[in-house]
Protein backbone atom coordinates (compact mmCIF):
# COMPACT_ATOMS: atom_id res chain seq x y z
CA UNK A 1 0.00 0.00 0.00
CA UNK A 2 2.73 2.50 0.64
CA UNK A 3 5.41 3.81 -1.83
CA UNK A 4 8.75 2.79 -0.97
CA UNK A 5 10.35 5.41 0.31
CA UNK A 6 14.24 5.95 -0.62
CA UNK A 7 16.81 7.72 2.35
CA UNK A 8 17.14 10.75 0.37
CA UNK A 9 13.20 10.95 -0.15
CA UNK A 10 13.51 10.66 3.78
CA UNK A 11 16.10 13.09 4.41
CA UNK A 12 14.11 15.66 2.15
CA UNK A 13 10.54 15.12 4.28
CA UNK A 14 12.76 15.31 7.61
CA UNK A 15 14.06 18.50 6.15
CA UNK A 16 10.71 20.25 5.18
CA UNK A 17 9.45 18.92 8.37
CA UNK A 18 12.54 20.53 10.41
CA UNK A 19 11.28 23.57 8.88
CA UNK A 20 7.88 23.77 9.44
CA UNK A 21 8.14 22.92 12.76
CA UNK A 22 10.76 25.31 13.66
CA UNK A 23 8.28 28.04 12.13
CA UNK A 24 5.47 26.65 14.54
CA UNK A 25 7.23 26.29 17.52
CA UNK A 26 9.02 29.80 16.63
CA UNK A 27 5.37 31.30 17.15
CA UNK A 28 4.69 29.96 20.33
CA UNK A 29 7.99 29.85 21.92
CA UNK A 30 11.00 31.91 20.75
CA UNK A 31 13.81 32.00 18.12
CA UNK A 32 15.79 29.76 19.49
CA UNK A 33 14.12 27.59 21.56
CA UNK A 34 11.84 26.52 18.52
CA UNK A 35 15.27 25.88 16.71
CA UNK A 36 16.60 23.74 19.42
CA UNK A 37 12.97 22.04 19.04
CA UNK A 38 12.83 21.06 15.74
CA UNK A 39 16.78 19.52 16.61
CA UNK A 40 15.77 17.42 19.09
CA UNK A 41 12.61 16.32 16.89
CA UNK A 42 14.86 15.62 13.80
CA UNK A 43 17.47 13.67 15.99
CA UNK A 44 14.66 11.66 17.68
CA UNK A 45 13.22 10.64 14.13
CA UNK A 46 16.87 10.00 12.99
CA UNK A 47 17.88 7.91 15.94
CA UNK A 48 14.95 6.38 17.42
CA UNK A 49 12.26 6.68 14.88
CA UNK A 50 14.69 5.23 11.62
CA UNK A 51 12.52 2.61 10.24
CA UNK A 52 9.65 5.18 9.77
CA UNK A 53 10.24 6.25 6.52
CA UNK A 54 6.57 7.13 5.00
CA UNK A 55 5.25 10.57 4.73
CA UNK A 56 2.06 9.19 6.47
CA UNK A 57 3.69 8.15 9.20
CA UNK A 58 6.66 10.92 9.81
CA UNK A 59 4.00 14.00 9.93
CA UNK A 60 1.98 12.65 12.78
CA UNK A 61 5.08 11.37 14.61
CA UNK A 62 6.77 14.54 14.26
CA UNK A 63 4.00 16.76 15.41
CA UNK A 64 3.56 14.43 18.16
CA UNK A 65 7.30 14.15 18.84
CA UNK A 66 6.94 18.62 18.88
CA UNK A 67 3.69 18.82 21.11
CA UNK A 68 5.91 16.68 23.41
CA UNK A 69 8.28 18.67 23.29
CA UNK A 70 6.16 21.58 23.98
CA UNK A 71 3.85 20.95 26.23
CA UNK A 72 7.09 19.86 28.54
CA UNK A 73 8.81 23.32 28.03
CA UNK A 74 5.94 24.90 29.20
CA UNK A 75 5.65 22.69 32.26
CA UNK A 76 9.07 23.22 33.03
CA UNK A 77 8.87 27.22 32.52
CA UNK A 78 5.63 27.50 34.65
CA UNK A 79 7.75 25.28 37.47
CA UNK A 80 10.44 27.68 37.54
CA UNK A 81 8.09 30.46 36.93
CA UNK A 82 10.11 31.57 34.19
CA UNK A 83 9.34 32.59 30.63
CA UNK A 84 9.51 30.12 27.68
CA UNK A 85 12.68 30.39 26.78
CA UNK A 86 14.10 27.28 28.23
CA UNK A 87 18.24 26.36 28.06
CA UNK A 88 18.81 23.48 26.29
CA UNK A 89 21.22 21.88 28.52
CA UNK A 90 17.75 21.15 30.70
CA UNK A 91 15.29 19.82 28.30
CA UNK A 92 15.23 15.88 27.81
CA UNK A 93 13.86 14.10 24.41
CA UNK A 94 10.65 12.91 24.90
CA UNK A 95 10.34 8.63 24.99
CA UNK A 96 6.88 9.60 23.75
CA UNK A 97 5.62 7.06 26.51
CA UNK A 98 3.18 8.86 28.53
CA UNK A 99 4.23 10.43 31.47
CA UNK A 100 1.62 11.15 34.79
CA UNK A 101 1.20 14.90 33.46
CA UNK A 102 0.49 14.07 30.01
CA UNK A 103 -2.17 11.53 31.19
CA UNK A 104 -3.73 13.97 33.60
CA UNK A 105 -3.77 16.84 31.02
CA UNK A 106 -5.51 13.85 28.37
CA UNK A 107 -8.00 13.20 30.97
CA UNK A 108 -8.85 16.87 31.55
CA UNK A 109 -9.10 17.58 28.16
CA UNK A 110 -11.34 13.98 27.48
CA UNK A 111 -13.21 15.84 30.24
CA UNK A 112 -13.96 19.17 28.57
CA UNK A 113 -14.60 17.16 25.28
CA UNK A 114 -17.19 15.24 26.80
CA UNK A 115 -18.99 18.11 28.28
CA UNK A 116 -18.82 20.00 24.81
CA UNK A 117 -20.06 17.09 22.31
CA UNK A 118 -23.40 17.05 24.44
CA UNK A 119 -24.02 20.37 23.69
CA UNK A 120 -23.66 20.23 19.65
CA UNK A 121 -26.65 20.21 17.81
CA UNK A 122 -28.23 16.48 16.14
CA UNK A 123 -26.80 16.68 13.07
CA UNK A 124 -23.13 17.64 14.42
CA UNK A 125 -23.62 14.47 16.69
CA UNK A 126 -24.23 12.10 13.82
CA UNK A 127 -21.25 13.25 12.23
CA UNK A 128 -19.40 13.11 14.76
CA UNK A 129 -20.32 9.63 16.16
CA UNK A 130 -19.92 8.87 12.24
CA UNK A 131 -16.03 9.73 12.17
CA UNK A 132 -15.65 8.49 15.66
CA UNK A 133 -16.85 5.01 14.26
CA UNK A 134 -14.31 5.19 11.98
CA UNK A 135 -16.49 6.43 8.64
CA UNK A 136 -14.56 7.76 5.98
CA UNK A 137 -16.29 11.21 4.62
CA UNK A 138 -17.69 9.31 1.40
CA UNK A 139 -19.26 6.91 3.80
CA UNK A 140 -20.41 9.67 5.82
CA UNK A 141 -22.01 11.23 3.10
CA UNK A 142 -24.20 8.25 1.95
CA UNK A 143 -25.53 7.16 5.49
CA UNK A 144 -25.93 10.88 6.37
CA UNK A 145 -28.10 11.31 3.08
CA UNK A 146 -26.17 14.34 1.98
CA UNK A 147 -26.13 15.37 -1.72
CA UNK A 148 -22.92 15.96 -2.06
CA UNK A 149 -19.55 15.26 -0.16
CA UNK A 150 -18.76 18.75 -0.47
CA UNK A 151 -21.92 19.31 1.81
CA UNK A 152 -20.54 16.67 4.45
CA UNK A 153 -17.54 18.66 4.33
CA UNK A 154 -19.26 21.68 5.36
CA UNK A 155 -20.99 20.35 8.04
CA UNK A 156 -17.85 18.72 9.34
CA UNK A 157 -16.14 22.60 9.13
CA UNK A 158 -19.29 23.73 11.14
CA UNK A 159 -19.79 21.75 13.87
CA UNK A 160 -16.23 21.54 14.23
CA UNK A 161 -16.08 25.69 14.97
CA UNK A 162 -18.81 24.91 17.01
CA UNK A 163 -17.38 22.06 19.11
CA UNK A 164 -14.13 24.45 19.50
CA UNK A 165 -15.85 27.28 20.66
CA UNK A 166 -18.01 25.02 23.37
CA UNK A 167 -14.54 23.99 24.68
CA UNK A 168 -13.16 27.84 24.81
CA UNK A 169 -11.22 28.11 21.63
CA UNK A 170 -8.63 25.45 22.23
CA UNK A 171 -8.94 21.62 22.39
CA UNK A 172 -6.39 21.78 25.62
CA UNK A 173 -8.05 23.49 28.55
CA UNK A 174 -4.55 23.84 30.06
CA UNK A 175 -3.81 26.86 27.24
CA UNK A 176 -7.16 28.65 28.72
CA UNK B 1 -6.53 18.56 -5.27
CA UNK B 2 -6.55 22.71 -4.86
CA UNK B 3 -5.58 24.05 -1.44
CA UNK B 4 -9.27 24.31 -0.43
CA UNK B 5 -10.28 20.61 -1.13
CA UNK B 6 -6.83 19.98 1.40
CA UNK B 7 -8.29 22.46 3.86
CA UNK B 8 -11.35 20.42 3.55
CA UNK B 9 -9.56 16.94 5.03
CA UNK B 10 -7.98 19.05 7.83
CA UNK B 11 -11.33 18.00 9.87
CA UNK B 12 -10.53 14.54 9.20
CA UNK B 13 -7.13 14.56 11.07
CA UNK B 14 -8.25 14.14 14.46
CA UNK B 15 -10.92 11.46 14.39
CA UNK B 16 -8.78 9.47 11.86
CA UNK B 17 -11.66 9.39 9.22
CA UNK B 18 -9.01 10.35 6.02
CA UNK B 19 -8.33 7.51 3.59
CA UNK B 20 -5.08 6.58 2.59
CA UNK B 21 -5.01 8.86 -0.58
CA UNK B 22 -6.21 11.67 1.39
CA UNK B 23 -3.96 11.15 3.94
CA UNK B 24 -1.28 11.57 1.77
CA UNK B 25 -2.55 14.57 -0.15
CA UNK B 26 -3.26 16.06 3.20
CA UNK B 27 0.36 15.54 4.49
CA UNK B 28 2.01 16.48 0.99
CA UNK B 29 0.52 19.95 1.18
CA UNK B 30 1.25 20.66 4.78
CA UNK B 31 4.84 20.21 4.12
CA UNK B 32 4.81 23.17 1.81
CA UNK B 33 2.10 25.27 3.16
CA UNK B 34 3.40 26.61 7.21
CA UNK B 35 -0.73 27.75 7.49
CA UNK B 36 -1.93 24.03 6.83
CA UNK B 37 1.04 22.63 8.81
CA UNK B 38 0.16 24.97 12.00
CA UNK B 39 -3.21 23.97 11.48
CA UNK B 40 -2.26 20.37 11.73
CA UNK B 41 -0.30 21.11 14.56
CA UNK B 42 -2.97 22.36 16.52
CA UNK B 43 -5.63 19.05 15.89
CA UNK B 44 -2.94 17.06 17.46
CA UNK B 45 -3.94 17.48 21.08
CA UNK B 46 -7.55 15.97 20.05
CA UNK B 47 -5.52 13.47 17.81
CA UNK B 48 -3.86 12.21 20.61
CA UNK B 49 -7.08 12.36 22.63
CA UNK B 50 -9.13 10.38 20.16
CA UNK B 51 -6.14 7.87 19.39
CA UNK B 52 -7.10 5.93 22.54
CA UNK B 53 -10.32 3.39 21.90
CA UNK B 54 -11.68 3.76 25.14
CA UNK B 55 -11.58 7.59 24.90
CA UNK B 56 -12.87 7.11 21.85
CA UNK B 57 -15.86 5.19 23.05
CA UNK B 58 -16.11 7.83 25.71
CA UNK B 59 -16.97 10.57 23.28
CA UNK B 60 -18.97 8.45 21.55
CA UNK B 61 -21.52 7.48 24.52
CA UNK B 62 -21.45 11.34 25.34
CA UNK B 63 -22.53 12.14 22.21
CA UNK B 64 -26.24 9.69 22.97
CA UNK B 65 -27.72 7.41 21.01
CA UNK B 66 -27.62 7.09 17.55
CA UNK B 67 -30.14 8.35 14.88
CA UNK B 68 -31.43 6.62 12.68
CA UNK B 69 -31.43 7.85 9.04
CA UNK B 70 -34.19 10.40 7.91
CA UNK B 71 -36.42 7.91 5.30
CA UNK B 72 -35.81 5.07 8.31
CA UNK B 73 -37.43 7.43 10.90
CA UNK B 74 -40.41 8.79 9.19
CA UNK B 75 -41.01 5.03 7.80
CA UNK B 76 -40.77 3.60 11.30
CA UNK B 77 -42.95 6.61 12.61
CA UNK B 78 -45.73 5.76 9.63
CA UNK B 79 -45.35 1.70 10.79
CA UNK B 80 -45.77 2.37 14.47
CA UNK B 81 -48.38 4.61 14.52
CA UNK B 82 -51.09 3.94 11.45
CA UNK B 83 -53.49 5.35 13.77
CA UNK B 84 -51.89 8.43 14.28
CA UNK B 85 -51.17 8.96 10.86
CA UNK B 86 -54.67 8.81 9.86
CA UNK B 87 -55.60 11.04 12.18
CA UNK B 88 -53.01 12.88 10.64
CA UNK B 89 -54.48 12.52 7.21
CA UNK B 90 -57.50 13.32 8.63
CA UNK B 91 -56.75 16.81 10.04
CA UNK B 92 -55.15 17.48 6.67
CA UNK B 93 -57.92 16.98 4.96
CA UNK B 94 -60.34 18.49 7.54
CA UNK B 95 -58.26 21.74 7.65
CA UNK B 96 -57.78 22.24 3.72
CA UNK B 97 -61.51 22.32 3.68
CA UNK B 98 -61.98 24.49 6.26
CA UNK B 99 -59.50 26.75 5.00
CA UNK B 100 -61.39 27.07 1.78
CA UNK B 101 -64.74 27.77 3.35
CA UNK B 102 -63.60 31.03 3.77
CA UNK B 103 -61.90 31.80 0.82
CA UNK B 104 -64.86 30.85 -1.02
CA UNK B 105 -66.91 32.72 0.85
CA UNK B 106 -64.33 36.07 0.28
CA UNK B 107 -64.22 35.73 -3.11
CA UNK B 108 -67.99 35.20 -3.19
CA UNK B 109 -68.46 38.25 -1.87
CA UNK B 110 -65.73 40.12 -4.24
CA UNK B 111 -67.65 38.77 -7.49
CA UNK B 112 -71.04 39.57 -5.99
CA UNK B 113 -70.01 43.80 -5.41
CA UNK B 114 -68.29 43.28 -9.02
CA UNK B 115 -70.80 42.24 -10.70
CA UNK B 116 -74.17 43.23 -9.12
CA UNK B 117 -73.67 46.34 -6.74
CA UNK B 118 -76.80 48.01 -7.77
CA UNK B 119 -78.74 45.05 -7.54
CA UNK B 120 -77.18 44.58 -3.59
CA UNK B 121 -78.01 48.32 -2.59
CA UNK B 122 -80.59 50.88 -4.41
CA UNK B 123 -77.59 54.13 -2.76
CA UNK B 124 -74.30 54.10 -4.73
CA UNK B 125 -71.78 56.57 -3.94
CA UNK B 126 -69.66 56.24 -0.86
CA UNK B 127 -70.99 53.79 1.92
CA UNK B 128 -72.26 55.08 4.85
CA UNK B 129 -72.70 54.10 8.23
CA UNK B 130 -75.01 51.64 9.24
CA UNK B 131 -77.00 51.42 12.79
CA UNK B 132 -74.19 49.11 13.38
CA UNK B 133 -72.05 51.76 12.49
CA UNK B 134 -69.98 49.45 9.52
CA UNK B 135 -70.23 50.20 6.16
CA UNK B 136 -72.98 48.46 4.30
CA UNK B 137 -71.35 46.94 1.85
CA UNK B 138 -69.61 44.87 5.11
CA UNK B 139 -72.88 43.21 5.07
CA UNK B 140 -73.59 41.29 2.47
CA UNK B 141 -74.14 37.78 3.55
CA UNK B 142 -77.73 37.62 1.79
CA UNK B 143 -76.21 39.12 -1.53
CA UNK B 144 -73.30 36.97 -1.12
CA UNK B 145 -76.15 33.98 -1.08
CA UNK B 146 -77.68 35.24 -4.25
CA UNK B 147 -74.49 35.78 -6.01
CA UNK B 148 -73.23 32.67 -5.10
CA UNK B 149 -76.32 30.80 -7.20
CA UNK B 150 -75.42 33.19 -10.15
CA UNK B 151 -71.52 33.59 -10.20
CA UNK B 152 -68.78 31.76 -11.59
CA UNK B 153 -66.56 31.12 -8.81
CA UNK B 154 -62.37 29.86 -9.80
CA UNK B 155 -61.20 26.44 -8.54
CA UNK B 156 -60.02 26.58 -5.24
CA UNK B 157 -56.42 25.57 -5.16
CA UNK B 158 -56.71 24.38 -2.11
CA UNK B 159 -58.56 21.21 -2.12
CA UNK B 160 -55.89 20.19 -4.90
CA UNK B 161 -53.02 21.11 -2.59
CA UNK B 162 -55.04 18.52 -0.35
CA UNK B 163 -55.44 16.31 -2.94
CA UNK B 164 -51.54 16.33 -3.57
CA UNK B 165 -51.14 16.11 0.31
CA UNK B 166 -53.02 12.82 0.74
CA UNK B 167 -51.15 11.36 -2.19
CA UNK B 168 -47.76 11.81 -0.09
CA UNK B 169 -48.96 10.78 3.36
CA UNK B 170 -49.95 7.27 1.31
CA UNK B 171 -47.34 6.78 -0.74
CA UNK B 172 -44.74 4.18 0.88
CA UNK B 173 -41.54 5.59 2.65
CA UNK B 174 -38.04 4.95 1.24
CA UNK B 175 -37.19 1.56 2.50
CA UNK B 176 -34.94 1.87 5.71
CA UNK B 177 -31.16 2.26 5.78
CA UNK B 178 -29.72 -0.90 7.44
CA UNK B 179 -28.75 -0.69 10.71
CA UNK B 180 -25.09 1.12 11.67
CA UNK B 181 -22.43 -1.73 11.68
CA UNK B 182 -19.98 -1.63 14.56
CA UNK B 183 -17.78 0.46 15.20
CA UNK B 184 -14.81 0.33 12.46
CA UNK B 185 -11.63 -0.34 14.39
CA UNK B 186 -10.72 3.07 15.30
CA UNK B 187 -6.98 3.59 15.05
CA UNK B 188 -4.82 3.30 11.92
CA UNK B 189 -1.10 4.36 11.41
CA UNK B 190 0.18 6.05 14.50
CA UNK B 191 -1.25 3.19 16.18
CA UNK B 192 0.89 0.66 14.51
CA UNK B 193 3.56 2.93 14.63
CA UNK B 194 3.80 3.65 18.02
CA UNK B 195 3.15 -0.25 19.01
CA UNK B 196 6.59 -0.33 16.13
CA UNK B 197 8.34 2.00 18.33
CA UNK B 198 7.38 0.50 21.60
CA UNK B 199 8.66 -2.88 20.29
CA UNK B 200 11.90 -3.71 21.31
CA UNK B 201 14.18 -2.12 18.43
CA UNK B 202 15.98 -4.11 15.63
CA UNK B 203 19.94 -3.54 15.10
CA UNK B 204 20.03 -0.49 13.37
CA UNK B 205 20.78 -1.00 9.86
CA UNK B 206 23.62 -0.75 8.32
CA UNK B 207 24.15 2.73 6.10
CA UNK B 208 22.31 3.28 3.05
CA UNK B 209 24.71 3.16 -0.17
CA UNK B 210 24.33 6.86 -0.27
CA UNK B 211 25.86 7.30 3.23
CA UNK B 212 30.06 7.69 4.08
CA UNK B 213 31.32 5.73 7.08
CA UNK B 214 34.25 7.89 8.03
CA UNK B 215 36.39 7.52 11.27
CA UNK B 216 38.62 9.75 13.11
CA UNK B 217 42.72 8.93 13.37
CA UNK B 218 43.17 5.80 13.58
CA UNK B 219 45.20 6.78 16.52
CA UNK B 220 42.49 8.03 19.14
CA UNK B 221 40.43 5.15 18.06
CA UNK B 222 41.79 2.64 20.29
CA UNK B 223 39.98 4.88 23.10
CA UNK B 224 37.34 6.77 21.54
CA UNK B 225 35.28 5.17 18.39
CA UNK B 226 34.10 7.99 16.57
CA UNK B 227 31.94 6.76 13.72
CA UNK B 228 31.03 9.52 10.89
CA UNK B 229 27.38 9.21 9.22
CA UNK B 230 26.91 12.11 6.23
CA UNK B 231 24.40 12.00 3.85
CA UNK B 232 25.23 14.09 0.55
CA UNK B 233 25.85 17.10 2.83
CA UNK B 234 29.53 18.20 2.68
CA UNK B 235 31.47 16.90 5.43
CA UNK B 236 32.13 18.86 8.57
CA UNK B 237 35.36 18.57 10.17
CA UNK B 238 35.24 17.70 14.14
CA UNK B 239 37.84 16.63 16.55
CA UNK B 240 37.54 15.62 20.40
CA UNK B 241 39.20 18.01 22.56
CA UNK B 242 40.37 16.95 25.94
CA UNK B 243 41.21 20.26 28.45
CA UNK B 244 44.60 20.31 29.82
CA UNK B 245 46.17 20.88 33.11
CA UNK B 246 46.16 24.66 32.01
CA UNK B 247 42.30 24.80 31.63
CA UNK B 248 42.50 24.98 27.43
CA UNK B 249 41.06 22.65 25.43
CA UNK B 250 43.27 20.95 22.97
CA UNK B 251 43.03 18.10 20.49
CA UNK B 252 43.36 14.26 22.18
CA UNK B 253 46.95 13.19 21.00
CA UNK B 254 46.82 9.70 19.03
CA UNK B 255 46.25 6.88 21.76
CA UNK B 256 45.05 8.83 24.42
CA UNK B 257 42.99 7.36 27.07
CA UNK B 258 40.34 9.03 28.63
CA UNK B 259 39.75 9.26 32.36
CA UNK B 260 37.20 9.68 34.58
CA UNK B 261 37.13 13.53 35.38
CA UNK B 262 38.38 14.60 32.13
CA UNK B 263 36.55 17.12 30.18
CA UNK B 264 36.05 16.22 26.82
CA UNK B 265 34.33 18.84 23.69
CA UNK B 266 33.64 17.92 20.43
CA UNK B 267 35.20 21.07 18.45
CA UNK B 268 33.33 21.22 14.36
CA UNK B 269 33.75 22.85 11.02
CA UNK B 270 30.55 22.97 9.25
CA UNK B 271 30.69 23.49 5.45
CA UNK B 272 27.98 25.38 5.89
CA UNK B 273 25.59 27.68 7.48
CA UNK B 274 22.77 26.05 9.87
CA UNK B 275 22.16 24.75 13.06
CA UNK B 276 24.39 22.48 14.94
CA UNK B 277 23.22 20.26 17.84
CA UNK B 278 25.38 17.72 20.19
CA UNK B 279 23.07 15.20 22.05
CA UNK B 280 24.43 12.47 24.77
CA UNK B 281 22.05 9.04 25.02
CA UNK B 282 21.15 9.40 28.34
CA UNK B 283 21.14 6.12 31.07
CA UNK B 284 17.60 5.45 30.22
CA UNK B 285 18.41 5.75 26.19
CA UNK B 286 16.86 9.07 26.10
CA UNK B 287 19.21 11.48 23.94
CA UNK B 288 19.57 14.58 26.11
CA UNK B 289 20.33 17.64 24.51
CA UNK B 290 23.98 19.15 25.38
CA UNK B 291 24.25 22.38 23.38
CA UNK B 292 23.55 23.87 19.85
CA UNK B 293 24.69 26.98 18.32
CA UNK B 294 23.52 28.59 15.09
CA UNK B 295 27.22 28.23 12.97
CA UNK B 296 28.10 30.07 9.74
CA UNK B 297 30.13 28.23 6.90
CA UNK B 298 34.06 27.34 7.78
CA UNK B 299 34.23 29.04 11.29
CA UNK B 300 35.10 26.79 14.07
CA UNK B 301 33.27 25.30 17.09
CA UNK B 302 32.90 24.10 20.25
CA UNK B 303 30.43 22.09 21.71
CA UNK B 304 29.05 22.58 24.75
CA UNK B 305 30.48 25.80 24.62
CA UNK B 306 30.87 25.87 28.27
CA UNK B 307 31.94 23.49 30.92
CA UNK B 308 32.59 19.79 28.90
CA UNK B 309 31.14 16.45 28.35
CA UNK B 310 32.36 14.31 31.37
CA UNK B 311 31.83 10.75 33.27
CA UNK B 312 32.08 9.90 37.01
CA UNK B 313 31.96 6.19 36.34
CA UNK B 314 34.02 4.39 33.66
CA UNK B 315 31.21 4.35 30.81
CA UNK B 316 30.75 3.91 26.71
CA UNK B 317 29.70 7.24 25.74
CA UNK B 318 27.20 7.76 23.04
CA UNK B 319 26.80 11.30 21.22
CA UNK B 320 25.76 12.90 18.19
CA UNK B 321 26.54 15.58 16.19
CA UNK B 322 23.85 16.84 14.47
CA UNK B 323 24.06 19.27 11.52
CA UNK B 324 20.75 21.03 9.77
CA UNK B 325 21.60 23.43 6.83
CA UNK B 326 18.35 25.95 5.99
CA UNK B 327 15.48 24.94 3.35
CA UNK B 328 15.98 24.94 -0.22
CA UNK B 329 14.44 28.11 -0.42
CA UNK B 330 17.31 30.30 2.03
CA UNK B 331 20.04 28.14 0.18
CA UNK B 332 18.83 30.26 -3.29
CA UNK B 333 20.01 33.41 -1.16
CA UNK B 334 23.75 31.57 -0.46
CA UNK B 335 26.20 33.32 -2.99
CA UNK B 336 27.33 31.39 -5.98
CA UNK B 337 30.70 31.52 -5.07
CA UNK B 338 30.34 29.63 -1.68
CA UNK B 339 30.58 25.73 -3.56
CA UNK B 340 30.59 24.24 -0.06
CA UNK B 341 27.61 25.89 0.69
CA UNK B 342 25.88 24.64 -2.81
CA UNK B 343 27.03 21.38 -2.09
CA UNK B 344 25.27 21.44 1.80
CA UNK B 345 22.51 22.12 -0.25
CA UNK B 346 21.91 18.98 -2.05
CA UNK B 347 20.63 17.54 1.56
CA UNK B 348 19.20 18.89 4.65
CA UNK B 349 20.95 17.67 7.54
CA UNK B 350 24.04 15.15 8.88
CA UNK B 351 24.39 13.15 11.83
CA UNK B 352 27.45 11.97 13.25
CA UNK B 353 27.76 9.40 15.58
CA UNK B 354 30.79 9.54 18.38
CA UNK B 355 31.31 7.07 20.90
CA UNK B 356 34.14 7.20 23.51
CA UNK B 357 35.19 4.79 25.96
CA UNK B 358 35.89 6.28 29.64
CA UNK B 359 38.48 3.96 31.92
Amino acid sequence: MHRPVNSVEREEILLKLRERIVAFAASRLGGDTAEDLAQEVLILLHEKYNHVNQLEELVPLSLQIARFKIMSLRRKSQRHGESTQVSIADIQLPDLDADPATLVERKLMLEHLTRAVGQLGERCRDLLRLKLQGHDFAEIQKRMGAQSINTIYTWDHRCRKQLLELMGGDWEPEKR
Amino acid sequence: MSREDIQKLLGGYATHTLTAEERRALFEAALDDQELFDALAKEQALREVLQDPPARQQVIEALGPAREPRPARAWHWLRRTPALAMAGLVVLIVAGMVLRLPKQARHEVIVADAVSPQAATPQSGAPHPTTTGLPENALPLTLSRKAKQTARLPESAALGDQHVLSEAANKPAAAPVPSQPEAVGAMRQLDELTKKSQAPQPPPPAPSANFVVGALPSASLSRAKVQTITGAIADIKYTVVLKGADGTYTPAPPGNVFHIGDSIRIQAEPAAAGRLSLFRRGAGGDWEAVSSLDVENGQRYELPSSGGIESPTPAHLELRLLFSRPDQSSQAMLPRSDAAAQQAGAAGYAAIKIELEFR
